[in-house]
């Protein structure tokens, strides 16, 4: 490997922006849920595969693993609040905010079709599949829980802010994982 | 048959049994405006009742190359302060939702930097109207 950790990492980060530029261009079209979902966990794995990148893994290694963003979204947040200049002037600690974002990357890891619980989750924003019973699901068709209603979930906002300020700042190069 | 005719100074005019087409044209964007409004009501009803950090939800005007979004600006003293960072969502229909939709989430500092013109909205925007909190939607604050 020529390049450095920052440099592997900013890359990533970079991609993870351009992904959610994709994703905000669609949002104004007619398309379905899956669509601007897959562009939504593409950018969450690679703002993981960025933050991983900084706390010593191989960049090489990293790009063909897949369901991370569950562990290292919490911590970024964890790390935004920590770090952030208003963070001082809090008056009230975000309570279970850490858990929400688990909950909802938990949900964002699953989109991949490489990651299915072993088989429990086979539902995915790429590929059709069936389910026990044979049934065939296509994703273009698919609600996708919780994800597909993300504008009135809970902490829906603050999960893509989350993930849009961590994309901004691994690839301005700001960001240094503790 | 044509549902104009050309006047003898040139002017195209409606015929007489046609509605003008401009009143139509204005009447249907008034409608779509209005609904756009109902809308964004209905959405920052649903964020009061399931975000309980919410401290106030206040409607956004600006300029906006997608006129129909929804723009929303919420005082969430439960999330991260990261500054001005707007995120989108797509429209949903099965929820009553038929428009994209933006939110800018800020802290009650942030919303106070804002206030005191030290934290910049988008290019234009404006904070309007606050929406009222729905009456028995929880809420772990007082006002901004």
């Amino acid at each position: 490997m020529k390049q450095s950790s920052h440099a592997w990492s900013r890359g990533y980060a970079r991609q993870a922006q351009a992904d959610l530029d994709a994703r905000e261009v669609l949002l104004g079209a007619t398309v379905p849920a899956c669509q601007h979902l897959h562009f939504l966990q593409m950018a969450c794995e690679q703002i993981s595969k960025a933050h991983r990148c900084l706390g010593g893994a191989n960049p090489e290694t990293l790009r063909h693993s897949h369901g991370f963003a569950a562990k290292v979204l919490p911590q970024i947040a964890r790390e935004l609040l920590r770090r952030s200049a208003f963070a001082a002037d809090l008056e009230v600690a975000p309570r279970g905010l850490e858990a929400m974002v688990r909950q909802l990357a938990r949900k964002v890891d699953l989109l991949a079709p490489a990651v299915d619980d072993d088989g429990r989750r086979p539902d995915n924003c790429e590929y059709p599949w069936e389910d026990d019973g044979g049934a065939l699901h296509v994703p273009a068709e698919h609600g996708f829980g919780p994800l597909g209603t993300l504008h009135r979930h809970r902490a829906g906002a603050t999960f893509l802010k989350i993930v849009a300020a961590a994309a901004a700042e691994l690839a301005g190069g700001f960001y240094a994982a503790s | 048959m044509p549902d104009r005719i050309e006047t003898e100074g040139g002017r195209a005019q409606n015929r007489p049994d046609q509605p003008d087409r401009e009143e139509v044209f204005e009447q249907g964007q008034l409608e779509t405006h209005q609904q756009v409004m109902e809308e964004a009501a209905a959405l920052a009803r649903a964020h009061y009742e399931v975000e309980p950090g919410l401290r106030a939800i206040y409607r956004l005007e600006g300029p906006d190359p997608n006129y129909l979004r929804i723009k929303l600006l919420e005082v969430n003293e439960q999330t991260v302060p990261t500054g001005i960072m707007p995120v989108g969502f797509p429209p949903h229909p099965a929820s009553g939702l038929h428009y994209p939709s933006v939110v800018i989430e800020v802290t009650p500092q942030e919303y106070e930097a804002i206030q005191r013109k030290e934290l910049d909205l988008p290019a234009g925007w404006e904070v309007r109207d606050a929406y009222e909190r729905p009456a028995g939607a929880d809420h772990a604050g007082g006002d901004p």
